[in-house]
């Protein structure tokens, strides 16, 4: 064989090594969660499943199935009722979505507007949205709380879908109108000289050239609302409008009873719907992200 | 505008089409900001009947308050190793990925999944894998012979920053694997085979030509990795909750535990503030090294 093709398996190996060893402690959580406490508390940990049934936690989870051993024997941090993480996917889905949508439709024309139009300041605000990226959540928690109480939303996804919303704007009207810039404006000139109004050029030129940019937009805001806990598990009181991550985080109490196999389980559950989205729309998320950080 | 429109009323109705986004992101962020603001300057705990102006004595008590110290320094603590080791990892993986090799999409995808877990599963995963009788990481250790008896990581005062530094290194890797990788990309060809050319090695081009080129990215990643690293919350609630004895106790935790635990909201907007003045400074610091032309 020769030196380069040496070289290279030499590089495929060491390459494959890293990303498996970063890997390894999500594949380990994969494989856990197919077992019961039973395996889960031998020593040395186990990875053969559950002998009998390896979906019986999924099933408990999913389908809110009665599990092999009485779950009353577990300490009531966690309600029974969260069991049933079918209601937090649901909740998640409609955050999720409501949000990208909201965010979207109110974003393609501030992002048309950074990416062509020459205005005053307008510097001053692509540097304001830059910053605003970076905001931290966690400073306006406080006036959010007795904002959201104010106008009735408490407990109310809306309230969730609002705040969202006017968190991801910035992100999405920069992204946008990066991508906004890459269309060639001979297009979009030509059909002013024919007559379109501005709107018409956005809507029925720009956009769905700009389609895989939107999309990947859209995929980035679906990640980021999905994922979102800190606002969800402030505002959300009962356990029915409890989202995903929320849910997730009644089974990480600190109490010695935690039923261990279920909230290993719960913490797969969590991660499928993203990790599938990046998966399928690496190409997507990376030009976006990277397109927003590197101007 | 006059080129820009057809006619008058189509600017005016544009202008009425940017509204929406501007005024929800203004309602969102901008305001609640200048609440907080004013929030801190009260005396204001929901166990009171109603909050007194104190002005600035908040922040002054602030600097007394020795869980507010140790909360600082735990920040910087984590902030200081979260950010090296990301660096240092994501900047290694950026440089195995950035030949043209067959597959590399599916590594990139591959390696982005850490980042694409929610916080709150990385943080219940590494609890699990530090798990002081049941975790694999004491297992291996046990194993590997480097220690006896399975050792308490998350509960011990010692340790338990390192767990959450070590959960939260391994999610965000990827990502500045990725900032690393845009900016690899951006270093044209020819500077490389000329050097070859020149008979450096591979070491020599990465020492001299590669490092210095990426300086304004080292500088990009490290400063977004550390307002990053200053928004942390999700992991430490799912592995420590400010836990054991405000050991893992970081500026943000400590505005929810003051705000939402002891009901002090004034002190807790007080703090939050401090937290935005510091990622102020470092965004500031991000925004003139992006806008800064690299010399070639």
């Amino acid at each position: 064989m020769s030196k380069k093709t040496i070289n290279k398996m030499i590089f495929y190996l060491v390459l494959s090594l890293l990303v498996l060893i970063l890997l390894s402690p999500f594949l380990w959580l994969i494989i856990q969660s197919f077992q019961t406490n039973i395996e889960l508390s031998s020593i040395p940990p186990r990875i053969k499943p559950h002998q009998k049934d390896p979906f019986i936690n999924y099933r408990v989870l999913l389908l809110q199935e009665k599990p092999e051993r009485s779950l009353e024997a577990f300490d009531s941090a966690v309600p029974p009722e969260a069991y049933f993480i079918f209601k937090g996917i649901l909740n998640s889905l409609i955050v999720a979505l409501g949000t990208t949508v909201v965010v979207i439709v109110f974003s393609c024309v501030p992002a048309y507007t950074f990416a062509r139009l020459k205005f005053r300041y307008k510097n001053l605000l692509l540097y304001a949205l830059l910053l605003l990226r970076m905001f931290p959540i966690i400073i306006i928690i406080v006036p959010l709380f007795v904002m959201i109480n104010k106008v009735g939303l408490m407990d109310n996804l809306i309230a969730l879908i609002i705040c969202y919303s006017g968190f991801l704007i910035p992100y999405a009207v920069w992204m946008l109108s990066t991508y906004f810039q890459t269309i060639p404006f001979e297009i979009e000139e030509s059909a002013i000289i024919d007559g379109c109004s501005r709107l018409q050029v956005l809507t029925k030129i720009t956009i769905p050239l700009a389609k895989p940019g939107v999309m990947a937009t859209a995929i980035f805001l679906i990640l980021i609302s999905w994922n979102e806990f800190l606002l969800a598990a402030i505002f959300m009181n009962s356990v029915s409008s409890y989202t995903l991550p929320v849910i997730v985080s009644t089974f990480t109490s600190q109490i010695q009873m935690t039923p261990y196999d279920l909230m290993i389980t719960s913490g797969v559950i969590g991660a499928i719907v993203p990790v599938i989205l990046v998966l399928f729309f690496q190409r997507s998320i990376i030009s976006g992200l990277t397109g927003g950080a590197f101007k | 505008m006059g080129k820009f429109f057809s006619t008058k009323i189509e600017g005016k109705i544009w202008l009425l089409l940017n509204l929406p986004a501007f005024l929800l992101s203004f309602f969102i962020l901008l305001i609640p900001l200048i609440y907080a603001f004013y929030i801190s300057l009260f005396d204001w705990k929901l166990t009171k009947p109603s909050k007194t102006f104190i002005a600035f004595a908040g922040y002054r008590e602030l600097f007394n308050d020795p869980i507010f110290i140790k909360s600082f320094e735990n920040t910087i603590i984590y902030v200081v190793w979260v950010v090296f080791f990301t660096c240092i990892l994501g900047l290694l993986f950026a440089v195995l990925l950035n030949r043209n090799f067959r597959g590399r999409g599916i590594f990139r995808s591959i390696l982005f999944i850490p980042w694409a877990i929610m916080p709150i599963v990385v943080g219940l995963l590494w609890t699990w894998i530090f798990n002081s009788r049941f975790g694999v990481f004491n297992y291996l250790l046990t194993k590997m012979g480097l220690i006896k008896e399975y050792v308490p990581i998350l509960s011990s005062e010692s340790y338990a920053m390192y767990g959450v530094i070590v959960a939260s290194v391994w999610r965000d890797i990827p990502f500045a694997a990725l900032l690393f990788l845009a900016g690899l990309q951006a270093i044209p060809d020819e500077y490389y085979e000329s050097a070859l050319v020149d008979g450096a090695t591979k070491f020599q081009v990465f020492i001299r030509i590669t490092l210095p080129l990426l300086s304004n990215t080292l500088m990009l990643v490290v400063t977004f990795e550390t307002m990053h690293a200053l928004k942390v919350f999700d992991v430490i609630y799912a592995m420590t909750t400010g836990g054991p004895a405000n050991a893992t106790t970081v500026l943000s935790w400590y505005v929810y535990s003051t705000s939402f635990t002891r009901y002090d909201l004034g002190k807790g907007s007080a703090i939050g503030i401090i937290i935005m003045i510091i990622t102020l400074l470092f965004a500031l610091l991000y925004v003139k090294t992006l806008y800064r032309k690299v010399e070639y």
